[in-house]
Order: C-alpha cells, then structure tokens, then sequence
C-alpha cells in the first residue's frame, strides 16, 4: 500500500476541519489543534485500482499569534490550501502558505481550495483572483464542506497528483 | 661599431612593438603575458596562490577520473594531522573542538542516564522480601547480588514497535507482541507520535544534539530512538532495562544501513521496508514474570496464624467470661456465700462480698468450672448466714452427734432423730443454744440408750455368729489343717468384730474356749486332755492377736452322740460379764 502525508493548511476558521470531518477516519480529539497545532485523520482512497493511505496533518490556521510549524510540513507529499472566498485576506495567507510549503516539501503536490461555495454570492475572492491563480499554474478547486460539494473530487485529484 | 649600435638602436626602437606582434603571433602570448608568467616562475609565493584556486577542484576531478584515490592521499593527510599535533595540538583541538563536545556531552549524558535509569530501576527494587530473598541466594551462590539483580529485576513486556518515517511521518513498518493488544490506527498514531515528537523538540530544545527519547503514558512508556531518516517508536509496558536502549540503537542504525537508500528517496512505498521486520522483531522483547506464581505461603501462614490468633483470642475470652459467669452463679445459689459485686482489676475479676466461714470454700468451685486463680480474685469479708444449711453446719460442728443420730434444721428449729446415748443427748440440749439460728431442739424422734444395754446387744448380735464355730482334732494333737485354716481365720474376723466397740465400761465380752471329752476311758484323764486342748486353741487365737484377757479356757464331757459337739472338739461361748466373775 502507499501512504502519503497530506498537509492542509490555511488561514484560521476557513474551514479546513469542517471540510474533512465527514470524510476521513478520525481517532484524536479537536483539542491537539489547539494544544500542539495539529491533528491527524485518515482516509484511504482508491485511485486508478491502487489504494492510497491518506494521512491528513489538520494544522492549526496561522493567524498573529500562532506560526505553523515547518516541522509539520516537511516530508509531504500534498497540500491543501484552504482559502474562504467570502474572506479575501485568506488567499494572501494562503499565497504566503504556499512559499512556505515550497520552500519545505517543495517535491509536495498543491491544490488550493477555495470553501463556501455555498455562499457564493457573498464571496470577497473574484473570479479574476482565481483565474490569477490559475494562470500561476495553480489548480484551484471550489468546494463546499456544508453541502458537501468537490471534497470527495479534491482528495482523489492530490491523490492522482502526488502518484504522478 | 657606432653603426651596429645604431643598426640595433633603430631596430630595437622599431622592432620592439614588430618583434611584440611577432611573438604574440608565434606563442600568443603578449609582454604582459610573459611578464605575469615570468613573476610566477621567480615568485613561488605568487604562483602557489595563483594555483590555489585551481587545486581543489583539479583534485575532485583527479578523484572523480580515478586518476588518484583516496587511498593515496590518506597517509599524506594522516602525516599532516600528525605533524599538526607534534607542533601545536591545540589547532587541530580547535578545529574539532565544536564537533567533539556535543558529541562527548550526548555519549556522557546517554551513558549516566542509562546508569541512573538502572540505578532507579534497582532501588525500587531492593528492598522488597523477592529481592532480599535474591540477596541470600547471592550469599550461597557463586553469582554476585549484581548479576541476580539484573536477571530478575526488570519485568517488562514491549508491546509494538513503530518504524517511522522521520520527516513524513509516515509508519513504515510495525510488529507487535503477539500477546497483546496492538494498537489501533497505527498509521494515524504513528504520524502524531512523529507530531508530538517534533512539537517537543521545536519548543522546547532548539538543540539538535537533545532528541526526545521517552513519552511517558500510564502504565505505557515509548521509547523512541532516532536516526538520520527514520524513527524508532517501542511501546514498553513496565519498566524496560536501560540495556533496552542500546538494543533500539543497534535495530535503527542496522535500518539505516541497510535501507538507507529507501529511506532516504521514500515516497510513500512501504512495501520495500517488509525486509526490516525482521529487526523490529528483535526488539520486542519481554522479560515473564516467574512463570508459575508461587502461592504466598508465607504470607498465607502469617494470616493463618493471625487468624487463629484471634479466634483463639476471642475463644479464650469468650470462654473465660463464660466459665467466670457460672462460677459466679454457683457462687450466688451457694449458702453463706454472698456476691456484693465484682470488678474488672488488671485483667483480674475480683469477686467481693460476705462469706460464713462454715460455707463452701469458694476455691474448689475454681476446679469445678475450669478457673484459674489468675482469672479470679475472691474478697469476702465473713458473717453469719441463718441459712438453714449452714445453721445445720454449725449444728453438727457444735454437737459433733454420733452416726446414728441425724440432725435437721427446719425455719430454726433443730431435729434430732435415730439413737443415742443419754450422755450425748444431755450435752446436745445442753449445748445446742449455742448455735446461732437454732431456736429450739427437738429430740422427740431420738432413741436415747442406756449404755449397758448397748454393749449387751452388740455382743449378743456377734454371740451366736461365733459359738456357732468348733474345730475337731486329733488324739493329744491341736493343729489346723488347710481347711480349718480357713475356717479359723473367719472365726478370727469374727471375735475381732465382736471386739471392735468401746469397752470402756465395766463389763466386758469373755470367750470361753470349751475343750469338749468323753467319760470313755480314763474320765479325768480325758478331761486333762481336753483342757490342755482349750489351752492350745487359745493360744493360738492369742497368736492371731486376740487379747488373751478375754479368753478363759474350760472343759466339758459329752453325755451322748446327741450332743452338739463331737468328742475331741473345741467350741466357743460368749459371756457378757466382769473377767473377775468368771
């Protein structure tokens, strides 16, 4: 079997537990986000007849008082960023983000997803920011944890990345 | 001559810059080229720093080509480092100065923390009857208390043990005791431990040298060990040898050496780590604990001991008070015994009260009920009990009545009933107002005797008992035969009854021994021999201590065969009368 470390990162309340929560196998409580910065569930995915292991590292939204470690990042082979389009300051956290995880697993496949999609109409990030980002050769996928839209889709397309 | 110099003036003035182009054109090389080649032929200093940046990268290639190896240039490098040393050793111990310490300091610090893990291990072990019993089997075996301490005194079971991938985090390879429970989502846990791990050393020690090698968990301890590209994660029940630590060292640097390819270009394959199981499985390791538990006998026989301790305690004192508690009710119904009350006095019971000294000695019901004179205390002080029993008492002790006479005591009135004689029934009324609680005596059932009377009935009760006696014997011969002594000795037992009674009066029983003859023949010869026979039966009568006083021998003729005793016979006669009268 192949087992991967995917990080998802991302600015503070944009959504990043809430998006994997119904998704993935988890044993350990909320609580190791707040204490130690990160918390570690599981999914298997099939992809192409091959059974990948997951191994989701939920880090702790970086916001003025906490720094997300490199130590959580090294080592990955994906990456979420999470970014919540009715916040635009999110994507330049997650731009930020995006350095960083370059500069730490810069072999690590990055998706950035944009959350609530479901609120669209209240969005603050524009199509032109994401076609910016597109055009930088980022894949962006738009997704929904409350109605459950592209989770399922995001975590096969990293996986078909990360084997590629 | 002055035109050769001029020749050569104008050539020298002319050629110079020709005769520059010309070389430049032959060698290419300028003036000023030569001129730099020219100072790094006469100055060596100059030319060994113009080839100082050359050399390094000249010697790699050199390497790369195989053109030298490193074999040739290691004795060149070792003799440097030697003559570095001879000429100042203090240069090359700066030089590794900054590598040596912290790694001196983390083998020191690795070898006391093993020690005091050992240490702590062994003192919490020391003074428990196991490890005193492992003291006396040092003493009479040849292994020191050391070495059995050390086989006995870690218990300790690894559980599972983790092969994780250091920088992903990701669990590479996992075997477990097959006793045990193994942990759940092992992949999950694998990659917080790698989390908590990397959260401690980010926070807490910025030095690279200082890893995080212990998580403690309940009961559990993790014991990690860590190497350039994977960890090792031993989940360790109970405490662990400090030697359990070089083991893990031992298991990640052989990984590390045989897949360090692997590990080093990871990328998510865990199947190629299969072929370090094996090494994982090495270090899962337990020490049982002794494999048949004895049964604590000791203990067992100390609470056996204690328990029957108690019972027999508690038994005891149960059954003294309830022996205490019978002599005391024996005591309270005894008559002229009265209980005013008693104490508890130093384990001691003390009985007090009031006691006729005619009444029962309180101490024989001690044996009756099984009490010792350690458990009892009596303090009676004495009086007079009107009780009728010891009224009674006191009746007999004052009267001292003869066995024929019965004395009863009946609401203070003395009775006197059988027979006796008129002597003592003149003392008794006299005497008996001395007795304390008798207010009257009645002697209206009480025979009273006259003394002679009573003699004369005791004789005549023995008198036909004995003359009923005669033994027959031969012509001038007075000797038993072994029937006769048998019947002699009965004759014997009888006047000795007759005998038994208190004479003291003036008369007194006399056996005549009566020598009985014929007038056949010479008659008074007869009656010689007759009378030397009663002497001789008497005699030996006196032989069988008969006092001869009363015995008196006569003779007496037998008129026909009718009479009642045979001819040559002795028979016997009982005479109350005074010995003179006889």
């Amino acid at each position: 079997m192949i087992k991967k470390k995917i990080v998802m990162l991302g600015s503070f309340a944009v959504g990043k537990t809430s998006l994997v929560q119904r998704y993935v196998n988890s044993i350990f409580s909320e609580k190791y986000l707040t204490t130690i910065g990160v918390k570690i569930d599981q999914k298997i995915i099939k992809v192409s007849n091959a059974e990948v292991n997951l191994l989701l590292w939920d880090i702790h939204g970086e916001d003025d008082y906490q720094k997300i470690k490199p130590t959580y990042i090294m080592g990955s082979s994906g990456c979420f960023i999470i970014l919540d389009g009715t916040r635009k300051a999110t994507l330049d956290v997650g731009l930020k983000l995006i350095e960083t995880v370059k500069q730490t697993a810069p072999n690590s496949s990055i998706i950035i997803l944009i959350n609530k999609s479901d609120l669209k109409e209240e969005w603050d990030i524009s199509e032109d920011d994401i076609k910016n980002l597109k055009y930088k050769g980022y894949e962006v996928i738009e997704t929904s944890a409350k109605a459950n839209t592209e989770v399922e889709y995001a975590f096969k397309r990293i996986t078909q990345l990360m084997l590629n | 001559m002055a035109q050769s110099q001029q020749n050569t003036g104008m050539f020298g003035s002319m050629s110079e810059v020709k005769l520059n182009e010309l070389r430049k054109m032959i060698v290419g090389l300028d003036t000023e080229d030569l001129q730099r080649l020219s100072i790094f032929v006469n100055d060596p200093d100059a030319f060994s720093q113009e080839i100082s940046g050359l050399l390094p990268t000249s010697i790699k290639l050199m390497l790369e080509k195989g053109d030298i190896s490193y074999s040739v240039l290691m004795p060149v490098v070792e003799s440097a480092l030697k003559d570095s040393v001879k000429q100042n050793p203090k240069v090359l111990a700066d030089v590794l100065f900054p590598i040596m310490m912290p790694a001196i300091r983390k083998a020191v610090a690795d070898d006391l923390s093993k020690m005091i893990e050992s240490l702590n291990s062994t003192l919490e072990n020391s003074f428990s009857p196991k490890r005193l019993g492992w003291r006396f089997k040092s003493m009479f075996s040849s292994s020191s208390y050391a070495e059995i301490v050390l086989s006995n005194a870690y218990i300790f079971r690894v559980k599972q043990v983790f092969l994780i991938h250091k920088q992903s985090g990701l669990l590479l390879g996992e075997v477990s005791d097959n006793r045990s429970s193994v942990t759940k989502n092992s992949d999950m846990v694998s990659s917080m431990l790698s989390a908590i791990k990397d959260f401690v050393q980010d926070s807490f020690d910025t030095k690279q040298q200082n890893e995080l090698d212990t998580i403690k968990v309940g009961q559990f301890n993790i014991w990690i060990e860590q190497g350039p590209h994977a960890i090792l994660a031993a989940i360790v029940e109970g405490n662990a040898p400090a030697e359990y630590r070089t083991i893990l060292k031992e298991t990640i640097e052989i990984i590390h050496l045989k897949q360090s390819y692997e590990l080093e270009h990871f990328e998510g394959d865990i199947e190629v780590f299969k072929k370090s199981d094996a090494y994982l499985e090495s270090c899962v390791i337990s020490e049982q604990k002794e494999k048949k538990k004895k049964r604590p006998i000791i203990i067992m026989l100390l609470f056996a001991i204690l328990v029957g301790g108690l019972v027999f305690l508690l038994y005891n004192s149960f059954d003294s008070k309830l022996r205490i508690n019978k002599l005391e009710n024996a005591l309270r119904i005894e008559s002229g015994i009265i209980i005013t009350n008693n104490d508890n006095n130093n384990g001691k019971i003390v009985f007090e009260g009031l006691r006729d000294p005619l009444a029962s000695n309180p101490i024989k019901f001690l044996a009756i009920y099984d009490v010792d004179t350690s458990e009892v205390v009596f303090s009676f002080k004495p009086y007079i009990s009107l009780e009728d029993e010891l009224i009674l008492k006191r009746a007999y002790f004052v009267l001292e009545p003869p066995t024929s006479v019965i004395l009863s005591v009946n609401n203070h009135l003395l009775f006197a009933e059988g027979e006796a004689d008129k002597k003592w029934v003149d003392m008794a009324l006299t005497n008996y107002v001395k007795i304390i609680g008798v207010n009257s005596f009645d002697i209206t059932s009480l025979l009273v005797i006259n003394n002679n009377k009573t003699v004369k009935k005791h004789v005549n009760s023995k008198k036909l008992s004995i003359e009923s006696y005669y033994f027959v014997f031969n012509y001038n011969k007075v000797k038993l035969d072994s029937k006769q002594e048998i019947k002699f000795k009965n004759f014997i037992t009888e006047v000795n009854r007759l005998l038994d009674f208190d004479f003291s009066q003036d008369s007194i029983p006399v056996i005549v021994v009566i020598g009985h003859t014929s007038y056949k023949g010479n008659a008074v010869a007869n009656k010689t021999v007759a009378f030397e026979r009663a002497q001789q039966f008497i005699s030996l009568m006196a032989e069988a201590a008969i006092p001869i006083e009363v015995l008196v021998p006569k003779t007496d003729y037998i008129e026909d065969t009718n009479d009642e005793f045979p001819v040559r016979s002795v028979s016997f006669k009982i005479v109350y009368s005074k010995p003179e009268d006889l």
